[in-house]
């Protein structure tokens, strides 16, 4: 019974991790950068709403603070990173590793490296009692839902709104996307507004559960990026299965000795890097 | 009329440079018996910078393989160190080789596990490995676990005389790590790099083989890092997991090969002395340090994209005469 | 005024310049070729009115604008839309999102989705098909669809019948007057020099980036034109 409480809570935890990661992948998917500072814009969510839920509750906060991380992902897009596409794979990296930095620094500097939570009252302890040794709690579910829900809905958006194809195609082929009317820098600064946006969800329901420093964003990244890898390149709900897989991989270590699950998770990376390297569920070619 | 052409390797410049450089090696070997410890210490610690530096642009502006996960050599360099020369009681600069030599070792099998990923996923893909190797290390309790362990072999050497030893181990290494840099961007090797780089289709089929040519640098290149984590732990006289493992390394030296300017030996030495300079005056600065390291990064890379070095030799000055030049022996007016 | 007045442009290729002053005037609903032996400058011409390679002097007015200072998605807005070579379809979407992401200028017009499937029937037995899995006669339909669904004045066709089966050609020609029949003017690249006349109103031939002939299509003698394309005669 014990392990199957293991694998619910993985499995719950998978969702968040898919959060983290819906974001990362879109990016990729529509432009090739990888941005190595998509954890630290989580984080940087997490402290935004850390900050203005001392000044006003959390769903205004949540609310402010989520719009607010979508218009930086825009400006940021548009005002640096649209200009590194053309110099090659390196400078997007380098850029987004300088971001990565500095946004772990400017929130040292802000906030020092004590932790942090974001404080959510009772509905960070409710739970739900299933069975005698099974109890879900109620914000793993939330962020659960909210993963799957996220992963459906921008599943959707791609594939049957306007803006959505628009995405595909330009990540197809960016001239051809031109030559129909499509405003490539335009729809590269709404990938990262949408990625970010999901980073910010992400980073806030983290924040939720755990506690948090300014250098927690690399191990999010690390998560996100591992449940991009054992999902899949190229699919969402491959990204959603593979933040599952992690979560369950991690809580089954933990479950063996409490300080395995990271390193557990990381094992399972690595056998899928081994066995699979194309992941769970990749994308088709052309498809 | 013919226009006759000649190849060569490099312009006027390269003629005297071999003197300046003899000059240059006999003044750096002589400096323990001029200047004061102080001035060592701080010309290791270039040194080092140098070796990461000129080491990361062969991965990456050569190899073509950005990774942000070195810092796993560093540290494995390190603590095979910690453990030939402490623990197994070999001489430590003996020990320094072996740790580079052990550091080629784990690169091997752990190049066809990075390979499998490319781009910037590659690159996390490296850190993550550097992480996970982090954690191993970690739980070894004879290697000091989560909270380090000292560098013992230097115990009963005088300070003066470890301070010289550590420096000229330094330059030797820096030594080395250069000359190999040259020699092997001379090479065949070095040439099929460049295609790679240029066009890695057209070079695949054209006969080079992409990956074992890139699975040679990168093991080539982990045994720098190995030489650098070895230095390191040499002048801290501690190893720290926590330090030696940290992606700040990778930021570093990213900072310093794009201010020096990727794909070109000068590039990254230039950028070393830069950006030792540079945390030199910063350092007091604490967290804004970083913070303008990045911005200044991001401004470099966008702006001039060739770093600075490339800025300012604008490809016509090269030091080290690796690329190929035309120039015609004799013109001839009107046709 | 015609629809699109090219004016004396010049454009270069990289270092080299691909054309030196170039001119013509087409009006709606005509049917323009160029034809021109390779390496002539034809493709750069609608690369340059499409937008996507600049202009380095002379002007280009359509409907009156000014379109040197318009980038290329602006000039899908304003109502020009290039078939490039290589068709250059998306090739994770279908048919149907081909289709469907060609109208996303929101252009208001004739064509829309179930039109181009009468237009061009093999389409629409394709409907589900990824890009990447089309023939190469689907993928010239499907190029001039997606183009079509901009609702264009004015239609780019970049070497309509390369690499094409003849029976594909014709289908393809074929569906040029109901194009033309809603006011579009057509501009096509084509190799087939028989095929280019016998489709157009106008032809110009182009030679080393220069019009070296050009006249209404019925009209021109075909020794002329063979003399032009070669560049046998007239060079200085």
């Amino acid at each position: 019974m014990i392990w199957t409480n293991a694998i619910i809570q993985g499995l719950l935890t998978g969702g968040l991790y898919a959060l983290l990661a819906c974001g990362l992948s879109l990016i990729f998917g529509v432009m090739r950068i990888v941005n190595l500072s998509h954890g630290d814009f989580s984080i940087l969510a997490a402290y935004g709403v850390v900050a203005l839920a001392m000044h006003t509750n959390l769903i205004l906060a949540i609310v402010l603070v989520l719009p607010v991380m979508a218009l930086l992902g825009y400006l940021l897009q548009r005002g640096v990173l649209n200009r590194s596409l053309s110099k090659g794979a390196l400078t997007p990296l380098l850029i987004t590793f300088a971001f990565s930095i500095i946004i772990q620094n400017i929130l040292l500097q802000i906030f020092s490296s004590d932790n942090r939570s974001v404080q959510s009252g009772r509905f960070a302890s409710m739970s739900f009692k299933i069975s005698k040794n099974l109890q879900i709690g109620a914000l793993p579910l939330f962020t659960f839902l909210v993963g799957v829900l996220l992963t459906l809905g921008l599943h959707y958006f791609l594939t049957h709104s306007r803006v959505g194809r628009a995405l595909r195609a330009s990540s197809d082929d960016p001239g051809a996307a031109d030559l129909v009317g499509i405003n490539n820098r335009h729809i590269y600064g709404i990938a990262t507004a949408i990625g970010l946006f999901a980073a910010g969800i992400g980073g806030v329901l983290f924040g939720m559960r755990t506690q948090f420093a300014p250098s927690f964003g690399p191990i999010a990244l690390i998560f996100a990026f591992e449940s991009v890898i054992i999902g899949g390149l190229g699919s969402l709900w491959g990204t959603l299965i593979g933040g599952i897989v992690l979560g369950i991989g991690q809580s089954i270590g933990a479950q063996i000795q409490p300080s395995y699950g990271v390193l557990a998770g990381h094992l399972v990376f690595i056998a899928i890097l081994i066995f699979r390297p194309q992941g769970l569920m990749p994308k088709q070619k052309g498809k | 009329m013919t226009i006759t052409y000649a190849v060569s390797r490099g312009t006027k410049i390269n003629k005297i440079l071999p003197f300046v450089f003899t000059a240059l090696t006999i003044a750096l070997i002589a400096l323990p018996k001029v200047f004061a410890i102080p001035y060592q210490v701080k010309f290791v610690q270039a040194f080092i910078l140098i070796i990461l530096a000129t080491m990361w642009n062969l991965l990456a502006g050569f190899g073509g393989l950005v990774s942000i996960g070195q810092q796993a050599f560093i540290g494995i360099g390190a603590y095979s160190l910690v453990y030939l020369a402490d623990i197994q009681g070999i001489n430590p600069f003996i020990g320094l080789v072996l740790a580079a030599v052990i550091c080629g070792v784990f690169a091997f099998p752990l190049s066809f596990l990075v390979f499998r990923l490319s781009g910037g996923y590659f690159a996390i893909g490296t850190w993550v490995i550097a992480e996970i190797i982090k954690l191993f290390v970690v739980q070894v309790t004879v290697l000091g676990g989560g909270s380090g362990i000292s560098f013992g072999a230097f115990a009963g050497m005088g300070r003066e005389t470890r301070i010289a030893a550590i420096y000229w181990s330094a330059l030797a290494a820096i030594f080395l790590t250069l000359l190999s840099t040259i020699l092997l961007m001379r090479s065949k090797l070095g040439l099929a790099l460049t295609a790679i780089r240029d066009d890695q289709t057209a070079a695949g089929v054209l006969g080079v083989n992409v990956l074992r040519n890139r699975r040679t640098v990168f093991v080539l290149v982990s045994m720098g890092f190995g030489l650098a984590g070895g230095l390191v732990t040499m002048s801290n006289l501690r190893v720290q997991p926590d330090d030696i493992f940290s992606v700040n390394y990778s930021a570093i030296m990213i900072f310093m090969v794009v201010i020096g300017g990727l794909g070109t030996i000068e590039g990254p030495i230039f950028g070393a002395i830069f950006y030792y300079f540079l945390q030199d005056r910063l350092k007091d600065y604490g967290t804004w340090y970083l913070i303008i390291l990045g911005l200044l990064g991001i401004a470099i890379v966008s702006l001039a994209p060739e770093g600075l070095w490339g800025w300012i030799s604008r490809n016509k000055v090269s030091f080290f005469a690796t690329k190929y030049r035309i120039s015609q022996m004799n013109k001839e007016k009107g046709a | 005024m015609s629809l699109l007045e090219v004016n004396d442009i010049e454009a270069m290729y990289g270092d080299l310049k691909a054309l030196f002053g170039i001119s013509l005037a087409i009006n709606p609903g005509e049917v323009h070729s160029v034809i021109g032996a390779n390496g002539a400058g034809k493709s750069t011409l609608l690369k340059v009115i499409a937008g996507t390679m600049p202009v380095t002097s002379g002007s280009l007015k359509f409907d009156g604008r000014d379109l040197v200072k318009l980038s290329a998605h602006k000039r899908v807005r304003a109502g020009i839309s290039l078939v490039p070579e290589g068709r250059r379809i998306f090739s994770s979407l279908t048919v149907e999102e081909n289709l469907k992401v060609g109208a996303y200028s929101r252009r208001k017009g004739h064509w829309n989705l179930s039109n181009i499937r009468e237009l061009y029937p093999l389409l629409a037995e394709r409907w589900e098909r990824i890009g990447f899995h089309c023939s190469g006669g689907e993928l010239q339909m499907l190029a001039i669809g997606r183009a079509l669904m901009a609702n264009p004045d004015l239609l780019l066709i970049d070497e309509a019948s390369l690499g094409l089966a003849p029976v594909v050609v014709a289908q393809v020609y074929a569906s040029l007057p109901q194009i033309t029949a809603q006011g579009t003017a057509v501009l096509l690249v084509e190799q087939d020099m028989q095929q280019a006349l016998r489709a157009s109103t106008h032809t110009s031939v182009l030679l080393e980036g220069k019009v070296v002939l050009e006249g209404s299509s019925s009209t021109l003698n075909k020794d002329e034109i063979k003399r032009a394309y070669f560049g046998i005669e007239g060079r200085s």
